[in-house]
């Protein structure tokens, strides 16, 4: 069952040695010029160091290639990383995402893996199909995700209903940034689901809520629904055995209690706070003069344009679905791609690994 | 409404996996329970067809018909892995799970898109989640056997090896779909497919420790030493799907809902 053991490999113990130096190297740079500087490895230094991995991966290796390239490097800096990440799982931010030291273990993963993966395309046999769909994968996607993530762009777009923008305000730098088309907010509005609502029985002091099964030979039709900020308000008509009557309700404010309809003598209807069902800004997207795309932006239906998305982010919540404006966040991942097939070609892998089982 | 047949389909293919799992017990051939698990799985698809085409679209927009795909796949992929490693439990397990999501829809095929936030409406929330908990039972298998392992005498114990590492290997590929779905999702839903988001990182942390197991694995001689690495992996994973929301670092999750 176990692999021998190779002897040599572990006498040198000098790879485990660079690495730590690595890191120490990484420690000092952290305190002496603070966070890696993410911005220096935006295009094109990104795909120059992408082509110099593949190159690297193709090359046939040598004494020191070998050894980068072997399981127990693997394994030393799968714990490193491993134990980087507990740490920045503990810390109450994230900065340690950005440092050096991590910055680093990542790199020295992304060699690992370009020798490990290109050892086994040259020798490939169809049975290596799931080792290269998951080390592969897992290359282009760190990749793609590391590197290229240098070149994303966050934008965000405060936009008021009718007006059209082709500006946004840079995540991080905070700057005005111009994008390469307008954008015009039509409407914004929230949809709720129907609201909950309950009898309160003044006599016995008894609340129910009404659902399906339980109405207590009530109707309630709501006609409009409308929220003034927090507060939401409807108009509805109950009917039943000797009760027929409308009015509005409203499920009140922060605790405050809302406008309840009397049914009958004992009896009042309240309303429970609505649960929101979707955000919805349609926008009309005009690039350069004649080509024109209408969309309604939710979450989770973001707007593609080229290697833009648009997502629904926020809007006045002073204001709810009254919000004047809408707030979209303007998202470009050139590498998406990439990090796409690299997603998918793990996907594979994982099956394989499902299939392969704990066969090595 | 369509839906109000689903119980005669759902009550027939039910009926048929619980006996194919029954003959996996009962029968040595294989023959019984192939017919019977088919005749179930044909019996249900035939259920999503006739609903795809009153539909005229695929059904999987609302959550009801996403849950109908799972009750699907969660026993092909009992079937298969039965057919692959005589796991008959799994079998066993996969049609329970499928049984309990059957449920669900019949009582309410739309109960849970109503109340949804915006954020959870998506085609990914049930195989996402489903798939975590798949790994989950896999995973917690796999430290039972370890701990059996940790606490026995080595040589009694050596099949357990070949058990623990199965279980790791597919608990580890329900584990790597769960994330990746995850992040496939996040990207249509927060713009980024990874944040190092808290619930991310410890998600991270735990698909490593296992990948450290099953690469370790090749290279160590020391079993025992190495079998540990699994209960720790247990841990880890529990703090990933219950602990995060009362870690400091999580004040900012979006995933503490
Ligand atoms: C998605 C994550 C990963 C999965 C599912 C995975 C899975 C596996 C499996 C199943 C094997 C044994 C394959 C076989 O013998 O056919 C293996 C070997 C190996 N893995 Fe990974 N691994 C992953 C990530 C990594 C990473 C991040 C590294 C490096 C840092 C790595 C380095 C290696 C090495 C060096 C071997 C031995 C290759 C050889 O002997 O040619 N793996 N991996």
């Amino acid at each position: 069952m176990e692999r021998e053991g190779n002897s040599k490999q572990k006498a040198d113990t000098i790879k485990y040695i660079i690495i730590l130096a690595v890191i120490t190297a990484g420690v000092l740079l952290q305190i002496t010029t603070g966070q890696f500087p993410y911005d220096l490895i935006g295009y094109p230094v990104n795909l120059m160091i992408a082509i110099a991995l593949i190159v690297l991966a193709s090359a046939k290796p040598g004494k020191i290639l070998t050894a980068a390239g072997s399981l127990p490097v693997s394994v030393f800096l799968i714990v490193l990383i491993t134990i980087l990440t507990i740490v920045m799982g503990l810390m109450p931010d994230n900065r340690l995402k950005g440092s050096w030291p991590f910055a680093l273990t990542y790199f020295m993963i992304l060699i690992n893996l370009a020798l490990i993966v290109g050892r086994r395309v040259r020798s490939f046999r169809l049975r290596d199909t799931g080792f290269i769909l998951n080390h592969a994968g897992l290359f282009i996607l760190l990749l793609s995700a590391g590197l290229g993530a240098a070149d994303s762009q966050h934008l965000f777009m405060k936009i008021y209903e009718g007006e059209t923008s082709s500006s946004a305000e840079d995540y991080v730098t905070g700057n005005r940034v111009g994008v390469p088309f307008k954008l015009t907010l039509e409407d914004f509005g929230i949809e709720y689901y129907a609201p909950k609502f309950f009898v309160i029985d003044t006599k016995s002091g008894i609340v129910e809520q009404l659902s399906d099964d339980f109405r207590q030979g009530l109707n309630v039709t709501c006609d409009t629904l409308t929220d003034a900020g927090y507060e939401h308000e409807a108009m509805v008509r109950v009917k039943g055995p000797g009760v027929d009557t409308s009015g509005w309700v409203s499920s009140g404010v922060n605790m405050q209690p809302g406008k309840v309809l009397q049914i009958d003598r004992d009896r009042y209807l309240s309303m429970g706070e609505p649960q929101t069902k979707s955000f919805c800004s349609s926008v009309v997207l005009i690039n350069g003069n004649d080509s024109v795309l209408k969309n309604d932006i939710r979450v989770n239906h973001p707007m593609r344009y080229g290697s833009w998305r648009i997502y629904q982010f926020s809007y006045d919540r002073q204001m709810g679905s009254h919000s004047q404006y809408s707030v979209l966040e303007l998202v470009r991942d050139p590498w998406i791609i990439p990090a796409y097939i690299g997603i998918f070609m793990l996907l594979a892998g994982a099956v394989s690994l499902f299939w392969k089982g704990g066969r090595l | 409404m369509i839906w109000s047949e689903f119980i005669y389909f759902a009550v027939i293919s039910l009926f048929f996996w619980v006996s194919a799992v029954a003959a996996i017990y009962l029968s040595k051939k294989k023959t019984l329970p192939n017919i019977m698990f088919l005749t179930g799985v044909f019996v249900f698809s035939l259920f999503i067809a006739r609903l795809w085409l009153t539909n005229g679209h695929p059904p999987l927009r609302t959550m009801g018909e996403t849950r109908l795909w799972y009750s699907l796949f969660i026993v092909v992929i009992g079937y298969i892995t039965w057919l692959r490693w005589n796991y008959k439990w799994l079998m066993g397990y996969s049609t329970l799970v499928s049984a309990v999501f059957i449920i669900i829809n019949l009582l309410k095929p739309e109960i849970h898109s109503a109340g949804l936030m915006p954020a959870l409406q998506s085609p990914w929330f049930v195989p996402h989640v489903t798939v975590y908990i798949l790994s989950y039972a896999m995973m917690g298998a796999a430290t039972i056997a370890s701990i059996i392992f940790i606490a026995g005498n080595g040589e009694k114990h050596k099949d357990l090896i070949g058990l623990v590492d199965n279980l790791v290997r597919i608990g580890l590929g329900f584990l790597l779909m769960g994330m990746l779905m995850g992040a496939l999702w996040a990207k249509e839903a927060w713009g980024d497919y990874w944040t190092w988001d808290p619930k991310e990182v410890w998600a991270f942390i735990t698909a490593a420790t296992y990948l450290v197991y099953i690469h370790l694995r090749r290279i160590t001689i020391n079993l025992k030493l190495l079998m540990w690495i699994i209960p720790v992996a247990f841990l880890l994973l529990m703090i990933a799907w219950l602990g995060v929301s009362y870690l400091p670092s999580a004040v900012n999750s979006i995933h503490t809902y």
